[in-house]
Protein backbone atom coordinates (compact mmCIF):
# COMPACT_ATOMS: atom_id res chain seq x y z
CA UNK A 1 0.00 0.00 0.00
CA UNK A 2 1.14 3.54 -1.18
CA UNK A 3 0.52 6.27 1.21
CA UNK A 4 0.53 8.98 -0.90
CA UNK A 5 -2.77 9.82 -1.22
CA UNK A 6 -4.58 8.59 2.46
CA UNK A 7 -8.20 9.00 2.28
CA UNK A 8 -9.51 8.90 5.67
CA UNK A 9 -6.70 11.58 6.50
CA UNK A 10 -7.23 13.14 9.94
CA UNK A 11 -4.34 15.33 10.26
CA UNK A 12 -3.42 17.85 7.73
CA UNK A 13 -6.69 18.44 6.86
CA UNK A 14 -6.17 22.38 6.69
CA UNK A 15 -3.59 21.90 4.22
CA UNK A 16 -6.08 19.68 2.30
CA UNK A 17 -8.91 22.19 2.45
CA UNK A 18 -6.72 24.79 0.46
CA UNK A 19 -7.22 22.26 -2.42
CA UNK A 20 -9.94 22.77 -4.76
CA UNK A 21 -9.58 19.08 -6.10
CA UNK A 22 -7.19 16.13 -5.59
CA UNK A 23 -3.62 17.12 -6.51
CA UNK A 24 -3.30 17.15 -10.29
CA UNK A 25 -6.37 15.77 -11.05
CA UNK A 26 -8.09 18.17 -13.52
CA UNK A 27 -11.77 19.35 -13.00
CA UNK A 28 -13.35 17.50 -16.33
CA UNK A 29 -13.62 13.94 -14.29
CA UNK A 30 -15.26 14.93 -11.26
CA UNK A 31 -17.53 18.05 -13.00
CA UNK A 32 -18.28 15.82 -16.58
CA UNK A 33 -17.84 12.04 -15.68
CA UNK A 34 -18.99 11.48 -12.36
CA UNK A 35 -21.83 14.27 -11.13
CA UNK A 36 -23.89 13.38 -14.24
CA UNK A 37 -24.06 9.42 -12.90
CA UNK A 38 -25.09 10.47 -9.24
CA UNK A 39 -28.26 9.89 -8.30
CA UNK A 40 -30.63 13.17 -9.22
CA UNK A 41 -31.49 13.11 -5.50
CA UNK A 42 -27.90 12.82 -4.23
CA UNK A 43 -27.07 15.95 -6.52
CA UNK A 44 -30.04 17.99 -5.09
CA UNK A 45 -27.61 17.65 -1.92
CA UNK A 46 -24.30 17.99 -3.41
CA UNK A 47 -25.32 21.72 -4.32
CA UNK A 48 -24.07 22.63 -1.36
CA UNK A 49 -20.70 21.21 -1.69
CA UNK A 50 -19.27 24.32 -2.89
CA UNK A 51 -20.10 27.36 -5.07
CA UNK A 52 -18.27 25.73 -8.07
CA UNK A 53 -20.46 22.80 -7.80
CA UNK A 54 -23.63 25.00 -7.36
CA UNK A 55 -23.29 26.71 -10.23
CA UNK A 56 -22.36 23.77 -12.79
CA UNK A 57 -25.51 21.61 -11.79
CA UNK A 58 -27.96 24.15 -12.98
CA UNK A 59 -26.02 24.50 -16.16
CA UNK A 60 -27.80 23.46 -19.08
CA UNK A 61 -25.35 21.31 -21.05
CA UNK A 62 -24.90 19.55 -17.07
CA UNK A 63 -29.47 19.00 -17.25
CA UNK A 64 -28.65 17.08 -20.95
CA UNK A 65 -25.67 15.10 -19.43
CA UNK A 66 -27.75 14.15 -16.57
CA UNK A 67 -30.41 13.10 -18.26
CA UNK A 68 -28.64 11.03 -20.89
CA UNK A 69 -27.30 8.78 -17.86
CA UNK A 70 -31.05 8.50 -16.02
CA UNK A 71 -32.26 7.57 -19.15
CA UNK A 72 -29.37 4.90 -20.53
CA UNK A 73 -27.16 3.89 -18.22
CA UNK A 74 -28.62 3.86 -15.14
CA UNK A 75 -31.97 3.78 -15.41
CA UNK A 76 -34.06 4.31 -12.47
CA UNK A 77 -37.90 4.63 -12.65
CA UNK A 78 -40.24 5.46 -10.18
CA UNK A 79 -43.30 5.60 -9.50
CA UNK A 80 -45.19 8.77 -8.63
CA UNK A 81 -48.97 8.44 -6.07
CA UNK A 82 -50.67 10.79 -5.47
CA UNK A 83 -52.03 10.38 -2.05
CA UNK A 84 -54.80 12.02 0.56
CA UNK A 85 -53.98 15.41 1.39
CA UNK A 86 -55.53 18.50 1.62
CA UNK A 87 -58.50 20.29 -0.59
CA UNK A 88 -56.12 22.79 -2.20
CA UNK A 89 -52.84 20.86 -2.98
CA UNK A 90 -52.01 17.51 -4.03
CA UNK A 91 -49.84 14.99 -1.98
CA UNK A 92 -47.32 12.82 -3.36
CA UNK A 93 -44.83 10.69 -2.77
CA UNK A 94 -42.41 8.78 -4.83
CA UNK A 95 -41.54 4.80 -4.78
CA UNK A 96 -37.89 3.68 -6.57
CA UNK A 97 -39.44 0.70 -8.83
CA UNK A 98 -36.55 -1.31 -8.13
CA UNK A 99 -35.89 -1.46 -4.73
CA UNK A 100 -39.51 -0.45 -3.62
CA UNK A 101 -37.64 2.14 -1.20
CA UNK A 102 -40.75 5.28 -0.74
CA UNK A 103 -39.78 8.98 -0.43
CA UNK A 104 -41.68 10.99 2.12
CA UNK A 105 -45.10 12.44 1.51
CA UNK A 106 -44.41 16.04 -0.33
CA UNK A 107 -47.02 18.58 -1.81
CA UNK A 108 -47.45 19.67 -5.15
CA UNK A 109 -46.13 23.04 -5.79
CA UNK A 110 -49.40 23.90 -7.64
CA UNK A 111 -52.98 24.22 -6.55
CA UNK A 112 -55.15 21.49 -7.36
CA UNK A 113 -57.63 19.14 -5.50
CA UNK A 114 -56.23 15.74 -5.62
CA UNK A 115 -59.76 14.16 -6.74
CA UNK A 116 -59.82 16.76 -9.74
CA UNK A 117 -56.10 16.07 -10.59
CA UNK A 118 -54.58 13.59 -12.99
CA UNK A 119 -51.37 12.40 -13.66
CA UNK A 120 -51.57 11.82 -17.62
CA UNK A 121 -47.71 10.98 -18.99
CA UNK A 122 -44.23 11.42 -18.35
CA UNK A 123 -40.66 11.93 -20.31
CA UNK A 124 -37.27 12.97 -19.11
CA UNK A 125 -38.16 13.88 -15.79
CA UNK A 126 -41.30 16.13 -16.72
CA UNK A 127 -44.70 15.07 -15.71
CA UNK A 128 -47.71 16.55 -17.52
CA UNK A 129 -51.38 16.89 -15.03
CA UNK A 130 -54.35 17.72 -15.76
CA UNK A 131 -56.95 19.92 -14.11
CA UNK A 132 -60.46 19.40 -14.42
CA UNK A 133 -63.16 21.75 -13.28
CA UNK A 134 -66.01 19.32 -14.66
CA UNK A 135 -66.84 16.68 -15.77
CA UNK A 136 -66.75 17.21 -19.54
CA UNK A 137 -63.28 19.49 -20.16
CA UNK A 138 -60.04 20.02 -18.31
CA UNK A 139 -58.93 23.57 -17.10
CA UNK A 140 -55.67 23.78 -16.88
CA UNK A 141 -52.94 21.62 -18.14
CA UNK A 142 -49.54 21.84 -16.08
CA UNK A 143 -46.26 20.54 -16.67
CA UNK A 144 -44.22 19.64 -13.75
CA UNK A 145 -40.60 18.72 -12.22
CA UNK A 146 -41.42 16.56 -9.06
CA UNK A 147 -38.04 16.79 -8.50
CA UNK A 148 -37.21 20.73 -8.68
CA UNK A 149 -40.73 21.18 -8.27
CA UNK A 150 -40.77 23.95 -11.06
CA UNK A 151 -43.67 23.67 -12.82
CA UNK A 152 -45.20 25.77 -16.00
CA UNK A 153 -49.27 25.86 -16.48
CA UNK A 154 -49.79 25.94 -20.40
CA UNK A 155 -51.47 28.43 -22.10
CA UNK A 156 -55.48 27.72 -22.77
CA UNK A 157 -55.88 26.08 -26.48
CA UNK A 158 -57.61 28.61 -29.07
CA UNK A 159 -59.80 25.51 -29.79
CA UNK A 160 -61.14 24.97 -26.17
CA UNK A 161 -62.47 21.27 -27.93
CA UNK A 162 -58.86 19.81 -27.52
CA UNK A 163 -59.03 20.03 -23.87
CA UNK A 164 -62.64 17.90 -23.87
CA UNK A 165 -63.23 14.66 -21.78
CA UNK A 166 -63.21 11.74 -22.70
CA UNK A 167 -60.30 11.78 -24.51
CA UNK A 168 -58.09 8.64 -26.28
CA UNK A 169 -54.46 10.06 -26.35
CA UNK A 170 -53.22 12.58 -23.73
CA UNK A 171 -49.26 12.12 -23.89
CA UNK A 172 -45.95 14.34 -23.69
CA UNK A 173 -43.13 13.62 -25.33
CA UNK A 174 -39.85 14.78 -26.53
CA UNK A 175 -38.66 14.29 -29.60
CA UNK A 176 -34.90 14.91 -30.41
CA UNK A 177 -34.61 16.11 -34.35
CA UNK A 178 -35.88 19.56 -32.98
CA UNK A 179 -35.05 19.24 -29.33
CA UNK A 180 -38.67 20.29 -27.99
CA UNK A 181 -41.38 18.66 -25.54
CA UNK A 182 -44.63 18.28 -27.07
CA UNK A 183 -48.17 17.32 -25.64
CA UNK A 184 -50.19 15.29 -27.99
CA UNK A 185 -54.31 15.11 -27.20
CA UNK A 186 -56.33 12.60 -29.44
CA UNK A 187 -59.94 13.23 -28.68
CA UNK A 188 -62.87 10.55 -29.16
CA UNK A 189 -63.78 12.40 -32.80
CA UNK A 190 -59.97 11.35 -33.58
CA UNK A 191 -58.96 15.21 -33.81
CA UNK A 192 -55.41 15.79 -32.99
CA UNK A 193 -54.28 18.36 -30.99
CA UNK A 194 -50.19 19.10 -30.01
CA UNK A 195 -48.78 21.77 -28.03
CA UNK A 196 -45.38 22.44 -28.33
CA UNK A 197 -43.03 24.13 -25.27
CA UNK A 198 -41.09 25.83 -27.35
CA UNK A 199 -43.09 27.54 -29.01
CA UNK A 200 -45.56 27.91 -25.77
CA UNK A 201 -48.37 27.01 -28.26
CA UNK A 202 -51.26 24.76 -29.54
CA UNK A 203 -51.81 23.82 -32.85
CA UNK A 204 -54.55 20.89 -34.50
CA UNK A 205 -53.36 18.48 -37.50
CA UNK A 206 -54.46 18.28 -40.95
CA UNK A 207 -54.59 14.18 -40.46
CA UNK A 208 -57.48 13.06 -38.10
CA UNK A 209 -57.31 8.88 -36.54
CA UNK A 210 -59.88 7.41 -38.62
CA UNK A 211 -61.15 4.83 -36.01
CA UNK A 212 -64.65 6.27 -35.44
CA UNK A 213 -65.36 3.68 -32.81
CA UNK A 214 -62.24 3.72 -30.69
CA UNK A 215 -62.49 3.92 -27.12
CA UNK A 216 -59.37 4.44 -25.22
CA UNK A 217 -57.68 1.73 -23.42
CA UNK A 218 -57.95 1.95 -20.01
CA UNK A 219 -54.70 2.81 -18.02
CA UNK A 220 -53.36 4.92 -20.80
CA UNK A 221 -50.06 3.26 -22.02
CA UNK A 222 -48.31 4.62 -24.80
CA UNK A 223 -45.18 4.59 -26.14
CA UNK A 224 -42.68 6.45 -27.74
CA UNK A 225 -39.90 5.12 -29.88
CA UNK A 226 -38.39 6.53 -32.74
CA UNK A 227 -40.45 9.65 -32.81
CA UNK A 228 -43.57 7.27 -33.40
CA UNK A 229 -45.77 7.19 -30.42
CA UNK A 230 -47.70 3.57 -29.93
CA UNK A 231 -50.71 3.89 -28.04
CA UNK A 232 -53.52 0.88 -27.44
CA UNK A 233 -57.53 1.35 -28.16
CA UNK A 234 -60.51 -0.65 -27.99
CA UNK A 235 -61.85 -0.72 -31.35
CA UNK A 236 -64.96 -2.88 -31.74
CA UNK A 237 -64.53 -4.89 -28.25
CA UNK A 238 -60.50 -5.69 -30.04
CA UNK A 239 -57.59 -4.41 -28.84
CA UNK A 240 -55.21 -2.40 -31.29
CA UNK A 241 -51.68 -0.71 -31.44
CA UNK A 242 -52.33 3.06 -33.35
CA UNK A 243 -48.92 4.32 -34.32
CA UNK A 244 -48.36 8.14 -35.05
CA UNK A 245 -45.20 9.28 -36.92
CA UNK A 246 -44.33 12.88 -35.55
CA UNK A 247 -42.53 13.18 -38.06
CA UNK A 248 -45.08 12.48 -41.35
CA UNK A 249 -47.96 13.38 -38.71
CA UNK A 250 -49.76 9.76 -40.21
CA UNK A 251 -51.44 6.92 -38.64
CA UNK A 252 -50.56 3.48 -38.97
CA UNK A 253 -52.94 0.17 -37.46
CA UNK A 254 -50.71 -2.37 -35.89
CA UNK A 255 -52.78 -5.73 -35.61
CA UNK A 256 -51.80 -7.15 -32.13
CA UNK A 257 -50.76 -10.85 -31.96
CA UNK A 258 -54.08 -13.22 -31.69
CA UNK A 259 -54.11 -14.33 -28.14
CA UNK A 260 -53.61 -10.44 -27.34
CA UNK A 261 -56.91 -9.45 -28.90
CA UNK A 262 -58.47 -9.38 -25.21
CA UNK A 263 -56.80 -9.81 -21.99
CA UNK A 264 -55.41 -7.22 -19.74
CA UNK A 265 -52.44 -5.56 -21.83
CA UNK A 266 -49.38 -3.63 -21.38
CA UNK A 267 -47.83 -1.81 -23.71
CA UNK A 268 -43.78 -0.78 -23.27
CA UNK A 269 -40.45 -0.02 -24.77
CA UNK A 270 -37.86 -2.44 -23.99
CA UNK A 271 -33.99 -2.12 -25.50
CA UNK A 272 -35.13 -0.11 -28.70
CA UNK A 273 -38.46 -2.49 -29.55
CA UNK A 274 -42.09 -2.47 -28.42
CA UNK A 275 -42.66 -5.26 -26.12
CA UNK A 276 -46.89 -6.68 -25.53
CA UNK A 277 -47.85 -7.96 -22.66
CA UNK A 278 -51.13 -9.65 -22.07
CA UNK A 279 -52.46 -11.00 -18.89
CA UNK A 280 -55.19 -13.80 -19.31
CA UNK A 281 -57.51 -14.87 -16.86
CA UNK A 282 -58.39 -18.84 -17.24
CA UNK A 283 -61.58 -18.75 -15.29
CA UNK A 284 -62.20 -22.86 -14.54
CA UNK A 285 -58.23 -23.19 -13.54
CA UNK A 286 -58.27 -20.07 -11.51
CA UNK A 287 -54.61 -19.11 -13.01
CA UNK A 288 -53.72 -16.53 -15.09
CA UNK A 289 -51.20 -16.88 -18.33
CA UNK A 290 -49.04 -14.23 -18.84
CA UNK A 291 -47.57 -13.66 -22.49
CA UNK A 292 -44.61 -11.24 -23.25
CA UNK A 293 -44.52 -10.13 -27.09
CA UNK A 294 -41.91 -8.36 -28.67
CA UNK A 295 -42.34 -7.29 -32.33
CA UNK A 296 -39.40 -6.63 -34.63
CA UNK A 297 -38.55 -3.85 -37.09
CA UNK A 298 -41.01 -5.32 -39.78
CA UNK A 299 -44.33 -5.60 -37.56
CA UNK A 300 -43.84 -9.35 -36.86
CA UNK A 301 -44.64 -10.58 -33.48
CA UNK A 302 -42.39 -13.19 -31.52
CA UNK A 303 -43.57 -14.43 -28.31
CA UNK A 304 -40.38 -13.73 -25.33
CA UNK A 305 -42.06 -14.85 -22.53
CA UNK A 306 -44.98 -17.27 -21.33
CA UNK A 307 -45.76 -17.91 -17.86
CA UNK A 308 -48.71 -19.32 -15.98
CA UNK A 309 -49.41 -17.74 -12.91
CA UNK A 310 -52.23 -18.99 -9.98
CA UNK A 311 -52.15 -16.06 -7.88
CA UNK A 312 -55.96 -15.67 -6.86
CA UNK A 313 -57.00 -11.87 -7.33
CA UNK A 314 -54.87 -10.93 -9.90
CA UNK A 315 -58.06 -9.74 -11.59
CA UNK A 316 -57.64 -6.69 -9.44
CA UNK A 317 -54.41 -5.91 -10.16
CA UNK A 318 -53.37 -3.45 -12.98
CA UNK A 319 -49.47 -4.04 -14.76
CA UNK A 320 -47.80 -1.00 -14.12
CA UNK A 321 -43.88 -1.64 -14.28
CA UNK A 322 -41.29 -5.09 -15.43
CA UNK A 323 -38.96 -5.23 -12.76
CA UNK A 324 -35.39 -6.22 -13.91
CA UNK A 325 -35.46 -9.53 -12.26
CA UNK A 326 -38.75 -10.17 -14.10
CA UNK A 327 -41.40 -9.33 -11.33
CA UNK A 328 -44.07 -6.99 -11.90
CA UNK A 329 -45.15 -4.34 -10.22
CA UNK A 330 -48.87 -4.21 -9.91
CA UNK A 331 -51.46 -1.53 -8.38
CA UNK A 332 -54.91 -2.70 -6.48
CA UNK A 333 -57.48 -0.19 -5.72
CA UNK A 334 -55.25 1.41 -2.85
CA UNK A 335 -52.14 -0.80 -3.11
CA UNK A 336 -48.78 -1.46 -4.70
CA UNK A 337 -47.77 -4.60 -5.16
CA UNK A 338 -44.80 -7.01 -6.23
CA UNK A 339 -45.77 -10.20 -8.65
CA UNK A 340 -43.15 -12.70 -8.55
CA UNK A 341 -44.90 -14.90 -11.70
CA UNK A 342 -42.14 -17.55 -11.35
CA UNK A 343 -42.88 -18.08 -7.63
CA UNK A 344 -46.18 -16.88 -7.97
CA UNK A 345 -46.23 -14.93 -4.89
CA UNK A 346 -47.87 -11.38 -4.01
CA UNK A 347 -46.16 -9.07 -1.61
CA UNK A 348 -47.41 -5.66 -0.74
CA UNK A 349 -45.03 -2.70 -1.14
CA UNK A 350 -45.71 -0.32 1.69
CA UNK A 351 -45.25 -2.96 4.94
CA UNK A 352 -47.31 -0.77 7.22
CA UNK A 353 -51.01 0.73 5.79
CA UNK A 354 -51.72 0.03 2.53
CA UNK A 355 -51.22 2.87 0.44
CA UNK A 356 -54.32 4.91 -0.96
CA UNK A 357 -53.82 5.96 -4.14
CA UNK A 358 -55.45 8.57 -6.26
CA UNK A 359 -53.18 8.64 -9.01
CA UNK A 360 -49.94 6.70 -10.45
CA UNK A 361 -47.25 7.33 -12.81
CA UNK A 362 -43.63 6.55 -13.54
CA UNK A 363 -41.09 9.03 -14.14
CA UNK A 364 -37.61 9.27 -13.89
CA UNK A 365 -35.99 12.20 -11.49
CA UNK A 366 -34.01 14.51 -13.91
CA UNK A 367 -32.68 18.47 -13.64
CA UNK A 368 -34.97 19.10 -17.28
CA UNK A 369 -36.87 22.31 -15.98
CA UNK A 370 -40.69 23.17 -17.95
CA UNK A 371 -39.32 26.57 -18.04
CA UNK A 372 -36.12 25.97 -20.03
CA UNK A 373 -37.39 27.98 -22.97
CA UNK A 374 -38.37 30.93 -21.25
CA UNK A 375 -35.32 31.15 -18.70
CA UNK B 1 4.54 -13.04 -37.27
CA UNK B 2 6.41 -11.72 -34.17
CA UNK B 3 4.70 -9.36 -31.95
CA UNK B 4 4.90 -6.09 -31.89
CA UNK B 5 6.08 -4.58 -28.31
CA UNK B 6 5.15 -0.55 -27.48
CA UNK B 7 6.93 0.82 -24.78
CA UNK B 8 4.76 3.77 -22.98
CA UNK B 9 6.47 5.87 -20.00
CA UNK B 10 4.99 6.87 -16.53
CA UNK B 11 5.20 10.94 -15.83
CA UNK B 12 7.67 9.30 -12.69
CA UNK B 13 9.69 8.24 -16.13
CA UNK B 14 9.05 4.61 -15.25
CA UNK B 15 8.97 2.30 -18.39
CA UNK B 16 6.28 -0.44 -19.57
CA UNK B 17 6.38 -2.59 -22.08
CA UNK B 18 3.04 -3.68 -23.48
CA UNK B 19 2.11 -6.17 -26.44
CA UNK B 20 0.91 -3.63 -29.75
CA UNK B 21 -2.20 -5.36 -30.16
CA UNK B 22 -3.30 -4.67 -26.75
CA UNK B 23 -2.15 -1.37 -26.14
CA UNK B 24 -4.38 -0.19 -29.19
CA UNK B 25 -7.85 -0.78 -27.53
CA UNK B 26 -7.02 2.75 -25.74
CA UNK B 27 -7.73 5.14 -28.95
CA UNK B 28 -5.14 7.09 -28.10
CA UNK B 29 -2.41 5.08 -28.58
CA UNK B 30 -3.82 3.66 -31.66
CA UNK B 31 -3.73 7.33 -33.45
CA UNK B 32 -0.49 7.59 -32.38
CA UNK B 33 0.18 4.20 -34.07
CA UNK B 34 -1.55 4.67 -37.26
CA UNK B 35 0.40 8.60 -37.30
CA UNK B 36 4.05 7.67 -36.77
CA UNK B 37 4.52 4.01 -36.11
CA UNK B 38 5.24 4.97 -32.61
CA UNK B 39 8.34 3.07 -33.09
CA UNK B 40 9.90 5.17 -29.84
CA UNK B 41 8.70 5.36 -26.09
CA UNK B 42 5.21 6.44 -26.03
CA UNK B 43 5.17 9.32 -22.87
CA UNK B 44 2.46 9.64 -21.03
CA UNK B 45 3.31 12.61 -18.72
CA UNK B 46 -0.15 13.00 -16.73
CA UNK B 47 -0.31 8.93 -15.87
CA UNK B 48 1.96 8.34 -12.54
CA UNK B 49 3.38 4.66 -12.72
CA UNK B 50 1.22 3.16 -10.01
CA UNK B 51 -1.36 4.10 -11.93
CA UNK B 52 0.17 2.91 -15.54
CA UNK B 53 0.80 -0.15 -13.88
CA UNK B 54 -3.12 -0.38 -13.37
CA UNK B 55 -3.87 0.41 -16.89
CA UNK B 56 -1.29 -2.15 -18.37
CA UNK B 57 -3.13 -5.29 -16.17
CA UNK B 58 -6.34 -4.29 -17.39
CA UNK B 59 -4.91 -3.76 -21.52
CA UNK B 60 -3.47 -7.31 -20.82
CA UNK B 61 -6.83 -8.88 -19.24
CA UNK B 62 -7.45 -12.68 -21.28
CA UNK B 63 -10.96 -12.25 -20.67
CA UNK B 64 -13.90 -13.25 -23.00
CA UNK B 65 -15.50 -10.73 -24.77
CA UNK B 66 -18.88 -11.29 -22.83
CA UNK B 67 -17.31 -11.87 -19.41
CA UNK B 68 -15.30 -8.53 -20.38
CA UNK B 69 -18.32 -6.56 -18.62
CA UNK B 70 -18.31 -8.36 -15.33
CA UNK B 71 -14.47 -8.54 -15.72
CA UNK B 72 -13.97 -4.46 -15.64
CA UNK B 73 -16.51 -4.05 -12.95
CA UNK B 74 -14.40 -6.50 -10.49
CA UNK B 75 -11.39 -5.04 -11.70
CA UNK B 76 -12.81 -1.24 -10.48
CA UNK B 77 -14.28 -2.73 -7.10
CA UNK B 78 -10.95 -4.73 -6.02
CA UNK B 79 -9.56 -0.83 -6.32
CA UNK B 80 -12.40 0.62 -4.14
CA UNK B 81 -10.11 3.82 -3.00
CA UNK B 82 -11.64 7.11 -4.22
CA UNK B 83 -7.89 8.78 -5.08
CA UNK B 84 -6.89 5.19 -6.83
CA UNK B 85 -9.99 5.15 -9.04
CA UNK B 86 -10.10 8.87 -9.71
CA UNK B 87 -6.54 8.80 -11.20
CA UNK B 88 -7.63 5.63 -12.97
CA UNK B 89 -10.51 7.69 -14.26
CA UNK B 90 -8.16 10.55 -15.74
CA UNK B 91 -6.00 7.49 -17.17
CA UNK B 92 -8.54 6.47 -18.70
CA UNK B 93 -10.25 9.25 -20.04
CA UNK B 94 -6.83 10.23 -21.77
CA UNK B 95 -5.97 7.22 -23.10
CA UNK B 96 -9.46 6.95 -24.17
CA UNK B 97 -10.08 3.56 -23.03
CA UNK B 98 -14.18 4.06 -23.13
CA UNK B 99 -14.89 0.77 -20.87
CA UNK B 100 -12.36 1.47 -17.99
CA UNK B 101 -13.45 4.77 -17.95
CA UNK B 102 -16.98 4.40 -16.94
CA UNK B 103 -16.65 1.38 -14.76
CA UNK B 104 -13.96 3.72 -12.81
CA UNK B 105 -16.26 6.61 -12.98
CA UNK B 106 -19.39 4.91 -12.05
CA UNK B 107 -17.63 3.20 -8.94
CA UNK B 108 -16.44 6.90 -8.04
CA UNK B 109 -20.53 7.75 -7.97
CA UNK B 110 -21.72 5.01 -6.19
CA UNK B 111 -19.22 5.28 -3.53
CA UNK B 112 -19.93 8.81 -2.99
CA UNK B 113 -23.39 8.67 -3.25
CA UNK B 114 -24.80 8.80 -0.03
CA UNK B 115 -21.92 10.75 1.10
CA UNK B 116 -22.62 13.96 3.49
CA UNK B 117 -21.54 16.68 2.72
CA UNK B 118 -18.54 16.96 4.94
CA UNK B 119 -17.72 13.31 3.40
CA UNK B 120 -17.69 14.76 0.17
CA UNK B 121 -15.15 17.56 0.72
CA UNK B 122 -13.34 15.16 2.66
CA UNK B 123 -12.98 12.47 -0.02
CA UNK B 124 -12.41 14.99 -3.10
CA UNK B 125 -10.54 17.42 -1.37
CA UNK B 126 -13.05 20.34 -2.22
CA UNK B 127 -13.07 23.67 -0.03
CA UNK B 128 -16.16 24.83 2.02
CA UNK B 129 -16.57 28.19 0.37
CA UNK B 130 -20.11 28.68 1.64
CA UNK B 131 -21.19 30.53 4.86
CA UNK B 132 -23.36 28.26 6.73
CA UNK B 133 -26.15 30.47 6.04
CA UNK B 134 -25.77 29.82 2.42
CA UNK B 135 -25.91 26.03 2.66
CA UNK B 136 -28.68 26.31 5.12
CA UNK B 137 -30.56 28.13 2.30
CA UNK B 138 -30.59 25.30 -0.26
CA UNK B 139 -31.00 22.95 2.28
CA UNK B 140 -34.54 24.66 3.05
CA UNK B 141 -35.16 24.79 -0.47
CA UNK B 142 -34.61 20.90 -1.05
CA UNK B 143 -34.74 19.83 3.01
CA UNK B 144 -36.86 16.40 1.30
CA UNK B 145 -33.67 15.18 0.05
CA UNK B 146 -31.51 15.56 2.82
Amino acid sequence: MHQKKPRDTHIDTMAARKKITLPELPPEILLFQILPRLPAKSLLRFKCVCKQWRSFLTTSIFTKMQLHYATTVDHHEKLILFIPGSTSRCKFLTIDCEDGLIAPPRYCPFPGNTAATKITSSVNGLVCVGVWNNAKALSDIILWNPLTDEYKTLPIPVDRKCYNIPFLVHELCYTCTDDDYKILRINVHGNVYIYSLKSDSWRKLESKLDHPDSIPYAGDHHNLLDENLHFLVNHRTRNLIIRLDLKTERFTKIAVPSTCRDGLLRLMVVKGCIHLTVFKEDFSSRTWTIEEWRMDGDGSWTKVVNSICSIQDLSFLGPLYLMRNGNWLMCTKNDICKVDPKKNTKDHLSSSTPLAIYQIGIYIETFVSPNQYTH
Amino acid sequence: MSKKTLTLMSKDKQLFNIEEHLAVQSVTIRNMVKEDGASSVIPLPRVDSETLALVIEYLNRQQAPEEDEDYVKKFVDERGEIPTLLELAQAALDLDIKKLMDAACMKVADLIKDFTLEEVREALRIENDRTPEEEKAIRDEFQWAF
